[in-house]
């Protein structure tokens, strides 16, 4: 029979050939869509964009456009539902009537917001820390910059933590390898601990002020005064004192007339602003972002305000502006008349708040339909040069801290350093600006902290202090049971209250938690 | 012509008569040929019993099922003896040579014609007769690749009638004309030869045995063909007829319920048992090419489909078989003239159901109620006799009757040298649903040449197009929460349909008429499959395998939105958005086989190995938005436009692989596979696996003692351990990826959106290959001449390192938004339990021949150890040591509180139990402890306090209450024939499953202001009437959490289905052929026919993955299907 080569040569050739491109390096595949944590942050460009991204966690779930305002409003009784959010926001709702549950999803986002922050910081402060090891040097201070940036926002978590929820889970390192199931601190104070410490490294690292690009930035006042904060609600006076004393030369108070500036579209991270979250409607917007989540759809950015939205009577009207807050603007002088607080016109529509809106359009002033309509919001809303806000194209900062807010706290520390007159004088300082009468007379200590209570309910309504300002002055069992009688028949705060369930989620996956009693906190 | 130049040439005398009687022969060879050319199409197997048959009435009945006629003389059969046959399913060759066994008669087959000639003595006369000077004397011997003669051959001389058989001895000669050089030589069990003949009149010829999967108990295994009574592995094959009048267009419907051990659900498969938290779907081997999407293959091309199941058989794939394999042949051509089949089919659909909601009274009196209990007025609209209209039934105008028309259309035919099947299929059709429809394009190319007699090529092209337009309403759920007062239409919106408003209404929902009619989306795909093989078998016993194949497609999405007003108050802009993917993914296999007989060891290697390279795909997004005029709908010309994404990729894959097997004497068999695979999936140090495995058999019936029982046709024993491994999670899992995907944030004094970056994603370097060791052990039976086949098997499967995103605290801030961050983590090991039982009965009484087959699996899931050595809890679904992956875990509902008095006792208890646990609690402090919640009120649902500590708690009252994974699986499949009518009916089913329906807080849940179904009918009213005790009262915002996960949204998953039921009729043979068509047969056909279930919402079938299967969305239906069709043969 003939031998036929062709066939086993053929073989030979292709078992070659199959066999010698089996490179050894074919599995070695990078990514060619996203970076890593390792090819990543390595330059001071990248760690900036690490520092901006810890800024988007305020926009995260559901928080600083949405449902962090409502929260706040609703357990002050400074904002009450509608139907449409009674309806649609029954989570919200539920805080309104004072049910604190473990799942509710408004008290869990808030919990996933901070500590989305605290990784962000994180990751800026361990490849910041890198990058300055390996360079030695940061001679534009970007990368320290950024790391002050994680500072203040690190801090500004865990100050949330501590305050609502007391003892959480502390994570100070990028690498939680060996910290998964991070335990309970011991104590609050461990929280607050860490917050004073990174407000106080945030002094150091950031700059006072921003070029015009980085404006938004937080900036070492903004560290300074939240650390003054902290040490006010931690009761260090003194502390907190000298701390709001440092600010004085930096900040002022708008003219009443630039009133608005501090809750509208322009005029922002203005010189009564210390930290403001920053909103911009820009054309393109995903435009239901930021009450959902910001980051990832579409790559379209969500960055303005739901806020607007959400209070507008011919908006969504979910939030109307409660008739108990009408009467706080109405009380008496030194001289025993009765006085309606200027502030009353600037708060609120309808009665003796605003009977005018649009008074800065070329469509307005048009009459207020106070009869059908009853009282809404006027200062956080944009009713007066625009009609709606047409589909949450709001640009409306939300600012966390201004300094009224600052002046009225050194003015408690002062008060509880038996420094009445000194309590006094700022708190004329707030009433002067909008053109209400000063306090000539002498007053005892209670006497001072009444006015101070009143003063910052009338200054800051509608900006979500007034439940922490309650629960520290431990009167929010008290005063809010008066109202919840009033609004449900029935008193419905009490002591557990004072503090936030941790999240039901929290407690289903972090199983190194500890014990949470009677499924509170 | 032919035959006067016949005649002219030949002299007279003996050869003369023996010219016309091979001209007569000759003649009557083309005459029935010509006639009969199209008579095709029917069986080529004969089955066939009786005593003492006469030999004609034996053709007559081979005629009958095959289509060959006949040619024989009447004096040839004078004399012989009746025969005895019992056969089923046997090649008409071999039921030939069985008649004529032990008459002096032999057979010639030409062209579908059967002719009966005389056994002749050597040297035979010719059957052509030629000058004897043009012919010459050819001797030869055939035999096999052992050596052994091949006996009873059909030899003919290719181009001529002269035709000869071989002796038992494997001995022929034949007068061959000079100018012939050929030889088609054919046996039974052997492949058909041509057989070149040189100078020399003797020749030696081998013929190899059939072992590809043209043989009838030949089966497809991964890189070859196996014996089926030679395996030792759990291998099922899908009876083709049991697929029916193939309407439904992906695999794994025609798979639910058919073998024994698959679970399908929704289009998800699951081979024994669910061993992964990720991607269970088996893999799919098209034609030996691996990576193919099942999609694309046209259910009309399919000729065969087995199922891989126990870790002996799926090993040589490694880890891509980890979950089984599904290998899928299609069809090819076969020897003969050309055929074309042709199938025509129409069909309409229908929702099998619709779900009883709310009248308007009824609603309104809802709302009402749900209102006041929340302590609120209903507005003055609801308040008003309008809105209690009906106006609207949201069901009728979403759900439509769909219709289908398909066309599929199949050449085939072939020679020795080469065969080759083309199909072109288009289908069109419509939903059930509003919104959609499709049309589709399918197309195969097969061609398999001989080359030489050591090579053989083959290629094979599949290219679809499928183009998709329409969308479905946004959600289900608004089409059971729509007021039945809101009409469908409603000029006074300027996008003219009806909606709620926020402030009147208190709504949110879309109308689901306006959603579907507002957006415009379509998606054309391209998918293209190519390969090309060749095999070489350089020497005796060796064979090199090559292919190497490349599939991927190409797609564009589109959608157009139409400006409009959503009902909240919100404009939505015009907007359209267009993307574009790709998929490239070339492979490269190549294998080397060894055979080996020595007396009796017989034994065979093969080694090989897969490259995967190159393999790249990627795709780009743009948006625009706001287009002043929208006759041009192009991104360009968008107020705003933007790319909003683009994404690239590659994967590589490597793997060597290996198997032995070993049969000693036919009775012991072995087989033993290895592979080994890397992927990039992992860190590097973590690549590779090796996934061995083994198994044994034992052909008990072939001992003797069995032999002796004469009971068993079949008796096998077989048992097999093996590892396999699972990397399916996704690509560079292993990294802390960073997230840059809209991370802006508005800085500046003119506010500028600053790009951010994070990481949302933990690293997870350590991770390594997920691994399942499966055992398993069974028996095959055959009893009654193999009328009815048994087999039962068991199997463990221990599943270790399976990957998982692991729900990890809240607290380490991974994430954002909704999405969690987990990082991957070898997380859990679970073990599944189970037997299998197959069995098929086929006979025949009278004219009615039918099979029955059923089959049954039971299986049970169980976790035994976790990772992190936590429970996971994903919303209800979760995952703990001793249960089954992904149970539910909830509250038990006990009933509702029908009184105020029951809640405050309940209250009074709890605070009882808690004073006694802690007797220095303050009365301030028990006065805020409750048995469920402060809110809870007469007319809530009241749970079960499962620690007894006198209070329902969330992390100690919470339990398993159900579990999806059903227990039991079972198909039962009835094909029958009775002369020209065949029917097919099919049933499958599952026992032990529960569902958790996920839409009750939306459609039963009373929470909010939105229509429900009447089953809130029998909610709690007042403690004057309280309902039927278990559903709670209404009240908008579910202050007292009755809608949590608890056994209320639990119902029984278990269902009977009629899957298939079919009837076709074919006409006579002879009709058809005067009408000039080999087969026409007419059907009717449906699937999805009847559902038995308790289940109360659409169907009891929803897909999902593992982890959440079970949850039930409120989502559409599964369509009920008619059709009529038309087959026909050319």
């Amino acid at each position: 029979m003939k031998i036929n080569i062709l066939p086993k040569a053929l073989v030979i050739l292709l078992l070659t050939v199959t066999s010698a491109s089996c490179r050894k390096d074919l599995l070695n595949i990078s990514d060619p869509n996203t970076f890593n944590y390792a090819n990543y942050f390595n330059t001071p460009d990248e760690i900036r964009q690490g520092s901006t991204a810890i800024y988007l966690s305020f926009y995260n779930n559901d928080m600083m456009g949405f449902q962090w305002p409502e929260m706040f409003d609703v357990l002050a009784n400074e904002a009450q539902p509608s139907l449409p959010a009674l309806a649609n926001e029954p989570m919200v709702s539920a805080l309104w009537q004072y049910q604190f549950e473990n799942t509710n999803t408004v008290i869990g986002q808030f919990w996933k917001m901070c500590y989305q922050m605290i990784l962000r910081s994180n990751l800026v402060l361990d490849k910041g820390a890198q990058y300055i090891a390996r360079n030695g040097d940061d001679n534009a201070h970007i990368v320290s910059q950024s790391m002050g940036e994680a500072y203040f926002l690190r801090g500004y978590a865990y100050f949330q933590l501590a305050f609502y929820w007391g003892k959480v889970p502390i994570r100070k390192t990028f690498d939680q390898s060996n910290n998964i199931n991070a335990p309970r601190a011991a104590s609050a104070d461990d929280v607050w601990a860490v917050a004073e410490d990174d407000f106080k490294h945030a002094q150091t690292l950031l700059p006072a002020k921003w070029d015009d690009a980085n404006v938004g930035r937080a900036t070492s006042g903004a560290a300074t005064g939240f650390l003054g904060k902290l040490y006010l609600f931690t009761q260090k006076y003194t502390e907190a004192l000298a701390q709001f004393n440092a600010l004085s030369s930096r900040y002022s108070l708008l003219p009443g007339s630039q009133w608005e500036d501090n809750f509208g579209e322009t005029n922002k991270n203005n010189a009564e602003s210390l930290f403001e979250v920053q909103f911009q409607w820009f054309d393109g917007n995903w435009w239901l972002a930021p009450i959902t989540v910001s980051e990832g759809i579409n790559n379209l950015p969500g960055t303005q305000s739901g806020r607007q939205q959400l209070y507008g009577w011919n908006d969504w009207g979910n939030w109307f502006f409660p008739s108990r807050r009408v009467n706080d603007f109405v009380y008496t002088d030194e001289a025993g008349n009765s006085y309606t607080d200027p502030r009353a016109q600037l708060t609120f529509y309808g009665g003796i708040g605003a009977m005018t809106w649009l008074n800065k359009s070329p469509n307005g002033p048009k009459p207020y339909d106070f009869a059908t309509l009853g009282y809404w919001y006027k200062k956080i809303l944009n009713k007066e040069y625009k009609e709606t806000e047409n589909n949450l194209q709001s640009s409306n900062d939300l600012r966390l801290l201004r300094y009224a807010d600052v002046l009225l706290m050194a003015a408690e520390c002062k008060l509880n350093l038996n420094d009445v007159p000194g309590c006094m004088d700022l708190i004329n300082q707030v009433r002067t600006r909008i053109g209400a009468f000063t306090y000539q007379k002498t007053y005892s200590k209670d006497q001072a902290f009444d006015l101070l209570k009143r003063e910052r309910q009338l200054e800051l309504m509608g900006e979500e202090h007034r439940f922490d300002d309650l629960k520290r002055w431990n009167i929010l069992v008290e005063t809010m049971n008066i109202e919840t009688q009033a609004l449900f028949g029935a008193p419905r705060v009490s002591a557990k209250h004072l503090m936030f369930p941790i999240p039901l989620s929290e407690i289903d996956t972090n199983l190194g938690l500890g014990t949470v009693n009677d499924q509170w906190n | 012509m032919l035959l006067n130049a016949l005649y002219k040439m030949s002299p007279p005398g003996g050869i003369y008569n023996q010219i016309v009687k091979a001209v007569k022969l000759t003649i009557i060879f083309l005459t029935i040929a010509l006639l009969h050319a199209n008579a095709k199409g029917l069986s080529q197997t004969v089955t066939l019993s009786g005593k003492n048959m006469p030999l004609r009435k034996v053709f007559s009945e081979i005629k009958k099922q095959t289509g060959y006629y006949f040619f024989f003389s009447n004096k040839l059969l004078k004399d012989a003896k009746p025969v005895t046959l019992d056969v089923r399913d046997m090649k008409l060759t071999e039921v030939l040579n069985l008649c004529l066994r032990d008459e002096q008669l032999d057979y010639v087959i030409e062209s579908k014609t059967v002719a009966i000639t005389r056994k002749v003595e050597t040297p035979q006369p010719p059957l052509v007769q030629v000058p004897a000077d043009t012919l010459r004397e050819v001797r030869g011997r055939i035999i096999n690749s052992r050596g052994e003669p091949v006996s009873n051959a059909s030899v003919i001389v290719k181009g001529t009638t002269i035709a000869t058989a071989a002796h038992a001895d494997g001995v022929f000669s034949l007068r061959m004309p000079v100018d012939r050089h050929e030889l088609l030589i054919s046996s039974v069990g052997y492949q058909n030869i041509s057989f070149r003949v040189g100078s020399s009149n003797d020749v030696l010829v081998t013929m190899t045995e059939n072992t590809l999967s043209a043989g009838e108990d030949a089966v497809v295994i991964g890189y070859g063909v196996a014996k089926k009574s030679d395996l030792t592995g759990s291998v099922s094959t899908v009876n083709i007829k049991d697929i029916g009048d193939r309407q439904n267009p992906d695999l794994a419907t025609l798979l639910q319920g058919k073998v024994a051990g698959v679970d399908v659900n929704s289009g998800s498969i699951r081979i024994r048992g669910v061993t992964s938290f990720n991607n269970t779907d088996p893999l799919v081997v098209v034609d030996g090419f691996l990576g193919e999407t099942m999609a694309t293959v046209n259910p009309n091309d399919i000729e065969n489909i087995e199922v891989l199941k126990d870790a002996s058989s799926t090993a040589i794939y490694g880890s891509r078989g980890a979950n089984g394999v599904i290998l899928v042949t299609t069809r090819k051509g076969k020897l003969g003239d050309p055929k074309v089949n042709i199938n025509f089919n129409s069909g309409i659909a229908t929702t099998p159901k619709k779900l009883h909601v709310l009248n308007a009274a009824q609603y309104i009196d809802f709302v009402t109620e749900g209102m006041n209990n929340a302590g609120q007025t209903v507005t003055p609209k609801l308040a008003s006799p309008d809105v209690k209209k009906d106006v609207t039934n949201w069901q009728d105008e979403v759900f439509r009757i769909a219709h289908s028309n398909s066309i599929d259309v199949n050449f085939s035919g072939g020679t020795p040298k080469s065969t080759y099947y083309v199909s072109f299929g288009y289908k069109e059709g419509n939903d059930i649903v509003i919104g959609p429809k499709y049309k589709m394009f399918t197309s195969r190319f097969k061609n398999d040449l001989a080359l030489r007699s050591w090579l053989k090529v083959g290629t094979n092209l599949a290219l679809t197009y499928r183009r998709d337009e329409g969308a479905r309403p946004l959600q289900a759920q608004y089409m059971i929460n729509m007021p039945p007062y809101i009409p469908v239409k409603d000029t006074s919106n300027y996008w003219g349909y009806g909606s709620i408003n926020r402030q009147t209404d208190l709504g949110d929902n879309v109308n689901p008429v306006a959603s579907s009619a507002l957006t415009h989306p379509s998606v054309t795909e391209l998918d293209y499959q190519g390969n090309i093989w060749a095999e070489i078998t350089p020497f005796k016993g060796l064979v090199y395998h090559v292919q190497a194949g490349v599939s991927g497609f190409w797609n564009r999405g589109a959608i157009w939105n139409d400006k409009y007003n959503d009902g909240s108050g919100s404009t939505v802009l015009n907007s359209y958005t267009e993307n574009s993917n790709y998929n490239y993914a070339p492979i490269i296999e190549s294998y080397l086989t060894y055979s080996r007989r020595l007396t009796r060891h017989d034994f065979s290697i093969m080694g090989g190995n897969t490259w995967q390279s190159r393999s790249d795909y990627g795709g780009i997004a743009i948006q625009g938005q706001d287009f002043a005029n929208t006759d041009i709908r192009n991104v360009f010309y968008a107020a705003t436009r933007s790319i909003t994404n683009e994404n690239q990729g590659t994967y590589a894959a490597k793997s060597f692989f290996g198997r032995l097997n070993y049969s000693y004497d036919n009775r012991y068999l072995l087989t033993v596979n290895v592979r080994t695979d890397g992927s990039p999936r992992f860190a590097p140090a973590h690549r590779w696996g090796t996934f061995p495995s083994v198994a044994v058999a034992w052909k008990l019936h072939e001992e003797n003692f069995i032999k002796n029982l004469a009971i068993f046709d079949q008796l096998k024993l077989h048992a097999s351990w093996g590892i396999s491994g699972n990397d399916a999670i996704g690509d560079f899992r292993y990294l802390a990826q960073v997230w840059t995907n809209g991370v802006y944030y508005p800085f500046g004094v003119t506010p500028t959106l600053t790009q951010g970056a994070t990481v949302l994603n933990d690293a997870s370097d350590d991770i390594k290959w997920e691994s399942t060791t499966s055992k398993a052990a069974g028996l095959d039976m055959g009893f009654m001449r193999n009328r009815l086949n048994l087999t039962a098997e068991y199997f463990i499967k221990n599943s270790n390192d399976i990957l998982f995103a692991v729900p990890r605290p809240v607290s380490l801030g991974y994430g954002q938004g909704v999405t969690d961050g987990n990082a991957i983590v070898n997380a859990a090991s679970c073990v599944n339990k189970g037997f299998e039982l197959t069995g098929e009965y086929r006979d025949r009484i009278g004219k009615l021949n039918y099979s029955v087959s059923a089959n049954y699996t039971h299986v049970t899931n169980n976790v035994t150890s976790l990772g992190l050595g936590q429970p996971y809890l994903d919303v209800v679904s979760r995952t703990d040591v001793n249960h089954p992956i992904g149970y539910f875990y909830g509250y038990k509902a006990v009933g509702v509180f029908k009184t105020q008095a029951e809640v405050d006792q309940a209250n009074q208890s709890a605070r009882a139990a808690a004073l006694k646990q802690n007797p220095s609690l303050s009365p301030a402090d028990l006065a805020q402890i409750y048995y469920q919640l402060a809110t809870t009120k007469a007319g809530d649902e009241k749970f079960k306090d499962i620690d007894g500590d006198g209070r329902v708690t969330d992390d100690k009252d919470r339990t398993n209450i159900g579990n999806s994974i059903p227990k039991n699986l079972f198909g039962l499949s009835i094909y029958m024939t009775y002369g020209a009518f065949d029917m097919n009916i099919f049933f499958q089913g599952i026992t032990g499953s529960q569902l958790f329906y996920m839409g009750y807080g939306q459609t039963r849940g009373m929470q909010a202001v939105q229509n429900q179904e009447t089953y809130v009918l029998n909610r709690w009213h007042s403690e004057q009437d309280p309902g039927n005790g278990m559903v709670p009262r209404a009240v908008m915002g579910d202050p007292a959490q009755n809608n949590r996960p608890s056994t209320l949204q639990v119902e029984s998953g278990n269902y009977l289905k009629l899957r298939q039921f079919s009837v076709g009729y074919s006409l006579p043979a002879n009709a058809t052929s005067r009408m000039g068509f080999s087969r026409i047969r007419l059907y009717l056909s449906g699937s999805n026919l009847l559902t038995f279930t308790k289940y109360s919402g659409y169907d009891p079938e929803y897909p999902s993955t593992n982890l959440d299967r079970g949850f039930q969305y409120l989502d559409f239906p599964p369509s009920r299907n008619f059709s009529v069709g038309i087959q026909v043969g050319l």
